[in-house]
């Protein structure tokens, strides 16, 4: 069976607690998910999600705060604002748009955490690979993102 | 240093069997020894414990490292324990990143092989990451000598008395007209029945 | 609690609210907003003469309702702080409708009391004529009246009158009693003297207000009155069958007794030169007293008559016999029902009023009518139709009304039906304008267009010194609560001109209109806290009694029946300020003019202990708390205190001992219909109330416990002490309280084999549990803190941070954080205490560096990232952004939107996670 690559990117506030309190409380969760902390939803650009797709990934989670309950005010917002319009540029370059998913964990929903990361997973396996990697890469386009490329010709 | 090509040193913790059951800590130890960079990657009973601490140290001074990675449970948890740790080795304490791999990887998966699997990416990561990392510096600020307590019931008032004993100022903010809450409405408390007010 | 008000270091801040909280560890600001309290908290000594004389009752909260407590309250005698503190939550509307701002629902409270004559000087703070206002007032208070929207507005104007009347019998006593409109007012009675001197033209309600006031603060006022009696209209334009001659000439005389002298028949006739006459200044409130006559045909002939002459003429004594004559009334007011009323009690002729449509009170109305007097509307006239130099009629036609548009009755005249109404007499009560012949030429005095005269803000004419207040200044007739008003303002307008500007500000109540809507009405009146009687309607003698005289056609109530009619007054406001408090409390310690205060505060940390709310059995049926008998722990707790509202008798409704009670464990709590979590502290409490009931109450007691958590010091053995005493207890999960004849049936599934699943007894004792307060998710949102799926604050950690939140400097203690019992809270609050202290004992504290950085050389000042900034921490100068290390806390926002990703986070940055996600990926 396909096992998909998820990121998760998680802010640090609420839904990286909550994924904690997943754990300590032995809840299953996949394995596919690999989570990013960030200090805040609204960290997460959307550079970082086209990389991770760009990289490798099957499909990215977005989880932050509920709205009205981020730790610095508004900052979930802007998150709300920004991943639909992405998803809408994903369709647009031929990505399912369910490949990009944004949800709010609270740090006391643990178990909330587990049913969306399962789901989540669920869904991308549904959708099989991938594509993106057949596309024209970020490496070549937005060349000062290639980071790593640099640092492992310096090595 | 900061100049210097990255020498990480990469920390397995099996957290007695918390991790060391589902995740198999020498394999990850082995792969995580193979990236670039990455001079040493050790297994340990409990990374937290001072033994564990002092293993990090010796192995700063001895290997020259200078970068660390500890793939143990969450940094909500241990982050300021270790980078107190590797401060006082004498490295800046930004040089310091954690793989949660316990939380988030072997008390939610139940196949070891897939655990180790994720284990690994995790380390991975942490390892990919200290590379950028910068010796950041903390802002020290000065602090404001008096505490807010908000609400005047029984333990607003133990809290406001401790804190003004010892001579600080305290604001006690009580949305009713007098303090006291509930306690205030009790006759009698247990389990020595004597009066509460 | 005592050694906390008395602490050096403890600012005790009551009734306030944080309502924000910036900063971050080490150094925040919060805002606390600090509600009024109505009392000077250091100046109060809790000796409670205040709460003696108040009027109000509410339910008391602190009694759980179970007993009665004024506005003026206390929670305890041992409260700390032990000020009192006035619960208002806003201006009635009947008083913010008065233009004369009467504290109606204050003298109505006082009413309910029989407090008749606290209710008199009550209504003299704002208006010196009582008497007249309960009888001939418009009365704009009782259409704002709340009642209105459930049956009928409370009849305020009966219950004045009746007070007014009250007051003029017991006068001679009245005089003995202390004159409490010292402090209520804003003049201070019997102030130094000023020795400035200020005339006033017209002793109307205007003059006589703004005279009275002025006196009040220290001034010298001469009133002149240029007719023989004083009063102004109150005197000469309104018939005594309304508004009897002593009543007015009473009010008058207290006037007088306060010091202010008044000239009768002086007439004016050079307003400003009268600056030159020694007077520091001249207030003009001559009133308008000239009816007006449309210049019509015939209009001059001797046969027509004004109104104001006519009723002047009568009021002041001439002698005028109308019998068999034919009055025609020109007039659709209340003018030209005083006219056509004064006219049928001079000797029965017959009169006629004549206009397009009325609109003029229904109840003198409908007095006119029953006197005799005809109404004919619905017409226009034309002209005075006279035969041999004699009025024979006025020759009208029929039209069709409509509304009332800017003022003026909407008409079509309806061709081809001219008439002639019969008539020998025309009095026209059209409406009156201003006699301004004592303007001199000279110094002319703007007048405005159409009518009236100019003047500023401060009620002053274009001549320095020279005021003008009621219908002379507006150039129309209104209502003497109206004119009232324009005295007080001309008074302090004048106040303000003689003390270049420091005199008295204009009163402003700073509070919202506590105006309740139809569910709170229901509640009240259903709780029996407000009459549901109907309005009571006032009675008139019968017509053949009144209209061959002057005597006063509307009775006045009896005692009973307005002490019924102030029952239905709804207590809008709570507090009506009445003002008796002031009057009571000898230290001069209650402002009612005190308003919400906001406090800033600099701190470094932070300590949560909000503590729970009792869970309310209401929503939980089966519970029975529906029923009499069935009680929650913390009312028996308020029972069975010796300063509770039963003093210490645990009592059923009856009034009788219960026999035998059934405690009830886990109201509330461990149950996936309310809460999940067990609220820990209800199984002990139970076991103490169960050993008060056993011993105080020398009550039979039943326990029903799901399990018995006896888990801390000394607790188990409390259990077994209580087991001793002969408390019975039985395993099991009540499933239902039902309420059959005489006793309460407690049934319970889960019992233990062959033991009772049900108990038949005279009280249930519910043990509720803990819940979050109401406005945790306020708070926690306020503070920037996360919450629990149960609705606790959560901690850092359940074990390593019991007290520490996630936001550094911010800690929690006791009950807020989840059910806890006292030694567990206290405990708690040490750990928090010292938290807190270890904190702010550093003397600095290291921020993190993860902050927003700019690489200048990137940034195009777009200023997108000063847009998403939640803490507008980031500002563009000189085309590149610039950030505040100290208000930036950290999110990133910035840096994911940059569109040249000149804004990073530190620590955060884009190469490092993005090396994280690719090593995630590998």
């Amino acid at each position: 069976m396909f096992e998909p690559k998820i990121i998760a990117f998680l802010c640090t506030w609420c839904s990286y607690t909550g994924a904690d309190l997943a754990g300590t409380t032995r809840l299953k969760s996949p394995w596919n998910i690999r989570a990013i902390r960030t200090p805040c939803s609204g960290r997460v650009s959307p550079e970082l999600i086209i990389r991770a797709f760009d990289e490798g990934a099957d499909g990215v989670l977005v989880l932050g705060c509920h709205i009205g309950e981020c730790h610095f005010d508004t900052g979930n917002h802007r998150t709300a604002k920004r991943i639909p319009i992405l998803k809408e540029l994903l369709s647009f370059v031929g990505l399912e748009p369910e490949r990009l998913r944004l949800d709010w964990v609270s740090a006391s929903e643990g178990e909330r955490f587990a049913h969306i990361t399962n789901d989540f997973t669920e869904t991308i396996r549904q959708l099989g690979p991938c594509q993106w990697q057949q596309k024209p890469s970020w490496r070549q386009t937005r060349p000062e993102l290639a980071v790593i490329t640099e640092l492992e010709a310096a090595e | 240093m900061n100049r210097s090509k990255p020498r990480i040193g990469a920390y397995i913790c099996r957290c007695g069997t918390n991790i060391a059951a589902t995740v198999d800590v020498e394999e990850v130890a082995k792969k995580i020894g193979f990236l670039p960079g990455v001079v040493i990657a050790r297994d340990y009973t409990y990374m937290c414990s001072d033994p564990g601490q002092n293993l990090i140290k010796s192995d700063i001074k001895e290997h020259n490292l200078n970068r660390i990675v500890v793939a143990s449970c969450s940094p909500l948890m241990h982050e300021a324990t270790f980078r107190h740790a590797i401060e006082e080795a004498g490295l800046n304490p930004f040089y310091f990143q954690m793989a949660n791999i316990r939380e988030q990887c072997s008390w939610v998966i139940k196949d070891k092989a897939l655990a180790t699997e994720k284990a690994i990416k995790m380390t991975t990561a942490a390892v990919q990451r200290i590379r950028y990392h910068r010796p950041e510096k903390m802002r020290p600020i000065d602090i404001t000598p008096a505490v807010l307590v908000i609400g005047g019931g029984i333990a607003g008032i133990e809290a406001s008395l401790k804190i003004a004993d010892a001579g600080k100022q305290v604001y006690l903010v009580e949305r009713e007209s007098s303090i006291g809450g509930h306690m205030a409405q009790l006759y009698k408390t247990f389990p020595t029945l004597d009066c509460s007010a | 609690m005592v050694s906390v008000g008395r602490h050096e270091n403890i600012e005790l801040l009551t009734l306030s609210e944080i309502e924000e909280l910036s900063g971050y560890v080490g150094n925040f600001k919060a805002t606390i907003r600090q509600k009024a309290r109505y009392v000077q908290e250091d100046m109060c000594t809790g000796c409670e003469a205040c709460t003696q004389v108040c009027p109000i009752e509410v339910l008391n909260p602190f009694e759980l309702g179970l007993a009665m407590r004024h506005a003026t309250y206390r929670n305890s005698a041992q409260s700390t702080p032990n000020a009192f503190a006035i619960q208002k939550t806003g201006i009635a509307p009947c008083r913010d409708a008065c233009p004369a701002d009467q504290r109606a629902m204050g003298y109505i409270s006082l009413v309910k009391k029989h407090r008749f004559a606290d209710a008199y000087w009550t209504i003299r703070r704002e208006n010196p004529f009582p008497s007249v206002c309960g009888r001939v007032c418009n009365h704009v208070c009782e259409d704002a009246c709340s009642r209105g929207e459930y049956d009928e507005p409370v009849n305020i104007v009966a219950i004045k009158r009746f007070v007014a009347d009250w007051a003029y019998q017991h006068r001679d006593e009245l005089d003995q009693m202390p004159d409490k409109s010292i402090p209520g007012t804003p003049f201070i009675h019997k102030h130094q003297p000023t020795g400035k001197k200020v005339a006033i033209i017209g002793s109307g309600p205007a003059g006589l207000t703004a005279a009275l006031d002025l006196v009040r603060l220290g001034h010298k006022p001469v009133v002149y009155e240029q007719f023989s009696e004083p009063g102004g209209m109150m005197r000469v334009g309104i018939p005594p069958h309304r508004l009897p001659y002593d009543r007015l000439a009473w009010e008058i005389d207290l006037i007088r007794r306060e010091g202010v002298e008044i000239h009768l028949n002086h007439r004016v006739s050079n307003a400003p030169g009268l600056l030159n006459k020694g007077f520091d200044a001249v207030l003009i409130a001559a009133g308008v007293h000239n009816a007006v006559k449309l210049p019509i045909d015939n209009s001059d002939h001797p046969g027509n008559w004004l109104s104001t002459e006519f009723l002047r003429k009568v009021l002041l004594g001439e002698r005028i016999d109308l019998s068999g004559r034919h009055v025609i009334v020109l007039g659709a007011g209340d003018v030209a029902l005083d006219v056509a009323r004064t006219a049928i009690r001079l000797g029965q002729p017959k009169v006629q009023i004549l206009c397009r449509g009325m609109r003029c009170s229904e109840h003198e109305l409908k007095a006119a009518e029953e006197e005799g007097v005809r109404i004919l509307s619905s017409r226009v006239f034309k002209k005075v139709v006279t035969a041999d130099e004699k009025i024979i009629g006025i020759r009208c036609l029929d039209a069709e009304v409509g509304g009332i548009v800017d003022g003026r009755r909407i008409v079509r005249e309806k061709p081809g039906t001219e008439h002639l109404v019969e008539g020998d007499l025309i009095i026209w009560a059209l409406g009156q304008k201003g006699d301004y012949d004592f303007l001199p030429e000279e110094t002319p005095i703007v007048s405005q267009n159409p009518t009236g005269i100019q003047t500023n803000n401060e009620m002053m004419t274009n001549i320095d010194g020279v005021f003008v207040a009621g219908d002379i200044r507006q150039g129309w007739t209104s209502f003497v609560v109206n004119a009232i008003d324009e005295g007080h303002h001309a008074a302090r307008a004048i106040d303000r001109y003689l003390n270049a500007g420091a005199g008295i500000p204009e009163p402003s109540h700073g509070m919202p209109v506590a105006k309740l809507t139809r569910e709170e009405i229901e509640l009240k009146i259903t709780a029996g806290r407000a009459s549901n009687q109907p309005r009571i309607k006032i009675s008139s003698i019968p017509p053949e009694e009144r209209i061959n005289n002057f005597k006063e056609v509307d009775l006045t109530l009896t005692e009973d029946q307005v002490v019924a009619e102030a029952s239905r007054c709804l207590e809008c406001g709570v507090c009506g300020e009445c003002m008796e408090c002031v009057a009571a409390c000898e230290k001069g310690a209650i402002d009612h003019t005190m308003r919400d205060r906001i406090i800033d505060v600099n701190i470094g940390a932070v300590i949560v202990t909000t503590g729970f709310k009792d869970f309310d059995p209401r929503i939980a049926p089966e519970y029975g708390y529906q029923y009499p008998n069935v009680i929650t722990a913390l009312e028996f707790e308020r029972m069975i205190n010796p300063s509770g509202p039963t003093g210490g008798k645990v009592v059923m409704k009856n009034g009788r001992r219960p026999r035998k009670v059934a405690i009830i464990h886990c109201v509330g709590s461990r149950d996936d219909k309310y809460h999940q979590y067990c609220s820990r502290a209800c199984c002990m409490y139970s076991l103490k109330t169960a050993q008060l009931v056993h011993e105080y109450v020398e009550a039979e007691v039943h326990e029903i416990y799901r399990d018995m958590r006896t888990f801390g010091k000394g607790y188990e053995e409390f259990f077994n002490r209580t087991k001793q005493e002969g408390v019975h207890f039985h395993h099991g999960r009540v499933k239902s309280i039902t309420r059959e004849e005489g006793y309460l049936h407690v049934s319970w599934d889960e019992a233990f084999f062959q033991q009772p699943d049900h108990v038949d007894v005279d009280m249930v004792i519910l043990a509720t549990g803990m819940e979050p307060q109401q406005d945790a998710a306020r708070l926690a949102a306020t503070l920037g803190i996360s919450r629990s799926n149960d609705g606790f604050f959560l901690e850092l950690h359940p074990k390593l941070g019991p007290v520490e939140t996630r936001s550094e400097g911010i800690f929690l203690a006791g009950a807020c954080q989840s059910p806890k019992d006292i030694p567990d809270t206290v405990a708690q609050a040490g750990g928090a205490a010292a938290a807190a202290l270890s904190l702010i004992d550093q003397g600095t504290v290291k921020l993190d560096p993860a902050i927003a950085q700019v690489q200048e050389a990137l940034c195009a000042g777009c200023g997108q990232c000063a847009t998403v900034c939640p803490y507008g921490a980031i500002w563009i100068e000189n085309g590149i952004a610039h950030i505040d290390e100290y208000n930036c806390k950290g999110c990133g926002t910035c840096a994911a939107t940059c569109p040249n990703k000149a804004m990073t986070l530190i620590h955060f940055d884009d190469k490092q996670l993005i090396s994280e996600l690719v090593g995630a990926l590998s």
